[in-house]
């Protein structure tokens, strides 16, 4: 689905290789400063690499309009500032810009996203007064409307309270069916729970590009430098760092 | 559906910009309509006036708008970008030199005003580009120093020009809608007609970039070529705007300001209403200018920058 092959830019990431799968949940972790924002903005077609290509579907993505990329791909940035007033279902309808379809269909896929992020009751309010945690749940809403394939997420819950970050990744889990997914975070409690792969950057360098159940303790240790305790709770791995 | 409340505000909206378009008109020396010598008058040095005055308010607040939207920075406008002492620069290099020009429809001045404010969006959009990191503060810093640059040139020239050009520059610095017959408002309707279109047929890339231009580029707005395209129409009406009327100075910045206080941010609503609002206060602000000093004109740049400097001072203190 997409691949990334010697990509460069700066000196922030240094001949990055890997695939990612479709219909994969795949996170990328590692310390502040170790590129993964670049990285999501580069596969975002934001900046243009220096070298090395980025392919999704087999096509380097600097060929494809921003349309098409759009058409293919969507970003859920840390935060997103409302300043004006607009309504949900107005925000909402931004997501069909890169389509050309009638006003019910749009209307349509918005009804039908705001009922699986559990927010129907929102539709006429104004963005501007909804919580973080709610923004959060209207931009994936956004998502789904825009019905592109690939979901880039960066950091998405780095400003939600733990109740509102719990939601959120609910939310994920529901809204994710036949989607692939790359999601930036710090939160390897969460992550360790929905991703089904985990790639590692260290220094702008991927260190580790493998299944989340195949990571240890000492992995993490070599990615943060912090200690942490890894434990099995059913199919899963709970992580948090030794104190 | 259009509530009530809303359909209120755009009556009241649009009758106060028609009763100071109407009022405009009568403002200054009278005539008799009736008589058919001064009706020949008063309909080409007034009523020319008059259109003149609402195309160029027109361009200017509908420039004005597009560029706080574009570059999400609510004190861009056609001046503090230096479009507008861009075009001055061109314009007055032109009435220095004396350059004729025989192509019909567009004068030498008005080339040289085009060629002044491409050369300006060509220095600012460069300095955006090369300093990639706090775009809004550097496009706005970067249009100011254009600014004070082409400023210096224009009172150069007017400092070395012999007695009648120096006065004919610092004249038309100032701004003023003198005219005498329909060929301005005849050379503007053009530009008028081009900057009303792009704006409105780019209204909805517009209404999502105010959110951003991250969240635009994620949903397949092409960012980059939209604001060439901008630059480049705009340019060229303010351009036009600036060799008919010299550089008048605060409608681009505070109309768009004040129509955005009242609708709500919906491009294809505010653009006309930044027309006709821009429109009207410029006709209105001249007509200030007609009746202020008995027997005299002050030229219209005055008025407006009289009204539009203490604006200017709230914005930034409410920032």
């Amino acid at each position: 689905m997409i691949e990334v092959k010697n990509l460069n830019y700066l000196h922030i990431l240094k001949n990055l290789n890997f695939n990612i799968k479709e219909n994969s949940i795949t996170g990328i972790i590692g310390k502040n400063g170790s590129g993964k924002t670049t990285l999501l903005r580069l596969l975002a077609g934001f900046i243009k690499p220096e070298n090395g290509e980025i392919f999704l579907n087999g096509t380097n993505i600097i060929e494809f309009s921003t349309k098409h990329i759009a058409r293919n791909l969507v970003y859920i940035p840390q935060k997103i500032t409302i300043n004006y007033d607009i309504k949900v279902k107005e925000f909402l309808f931004f997501s069909r810009y890169a389509w050309a379809d009638s006003q019910k269909k749009s209307d349509n896929l918005i009804m039908e996203a705001l009922e699986k992020v559990d927010m129907k009751n929102y539709i006429n309010s104004n963005c501007r007064v909804l919580s973080g945690g709610e923004m959060a749940k209207i931009m994936l809403a956004s998502a789904i409307v825009q019905q592109s394939p690939v979901w880039v997420l960066d950091e998405p819950t780095a400003f939600l309270d733990p109740k509102s970050e719990v939601d959120f990744f609910k939310m994920l889990k529901k809204s994710v069916n036949n989607k692939t997914v790359i999601i930036v975070t710090h939160n390897l409690f969460h992550i360790f729970k929905t991703a089904t792969h985990i790639i590692s950057l260290k220094d702008g360098e991927v260190i580790y590009d493998k299944k989340t159940e195949l990571y240890n303790e000492n992995d993490l240790l070599n990615v943060y430098n912090v200690k942490f305790n890894m434990k099995k709770q059913g199919d899963k791995l709970i992580c948090y760092p030794e104190s | 559906m259009l509530s009530r409340k809303l359909i209120i505000k755009y009556i009241v909206f649009f009758s106060i910009c028609f009763v100071l378009f109407v009022a405009a008109l009568f403002m200054g020396e009278k005539y008799n309509l009736s008589d058919e010598r001064q009706l020949t008058i008063f309909l080409n040095l007034r009523l020319s006036r008059v259109i003149l005055g609402f195309l160029a308010g027109g361009i200017l607040a509908l420039a004005g708008l597009s560029f706080q939207t574009l570059f999400q920075n609510s004190l861009a406008s056609p001046f503090t970008l230096g479009i507008a002492s861009g075009a001055s620069l061109g314009a007055a290099v032109v009435m220095k030199t004396g350059f004729i020009w025989i192509i019909p429809g567009i004068s030498a001045l008005m080339a040289g005003s085009f060629a002044g404010a491409l050369l300006s969006v060509l220095f600012i959009y460069t300095i955006v580009n090369i300093k990639k990191s706090d775009r809004s503060y550097v496009l706005l810093l970067g249009g100011v120093a254009f600014n004070f640059f082409a400023s210096s040139i224009v009172l150069f020239l007017q400092y070395v020009g012999d007695l009648s050009v120096s006065f004919r520059l610092a004249r038309w610095t100032m701004g003023t809608l003198d005219s005498v017959d329909f060929i301005p408002v005849l050379r503007l309707i053009p530009f008028f007609l081009l900057i009303i279109s792009v704006s409105l047929y780019y209204y909805r890339e517009l209404d999502i970039l105010v959110f951003g231009e991250e969240l635009a580029a994620v949903r397949g707005v092409d960012v980059k070529s939209l604001e060439i395209k901008f630059f480049i129409i705009v340019s060229m009406a303010v351009g036009s705007v600036v060799s008919l009327c010299g550089p008048i100075a605060f409608v681009g910045l505070m109309v768009p300001h004040i129509v955005k206080q009242i609708f709500d941010i919906k491009h294809f609503s505010l653009s006309i209403a930044c027309i006709i609002a821009g429109g009207s206060f410029l006709v209105f602000c001249d007509g200030l200018s007609r009746i202020l000093i008995t027997g005299s004109q002050i030229p219209v740049g005055i008025i407006t920058s009289f009204l539009g400097a203490p604006f200017f001072l709230f914005l930034l203190l409410k920032k």
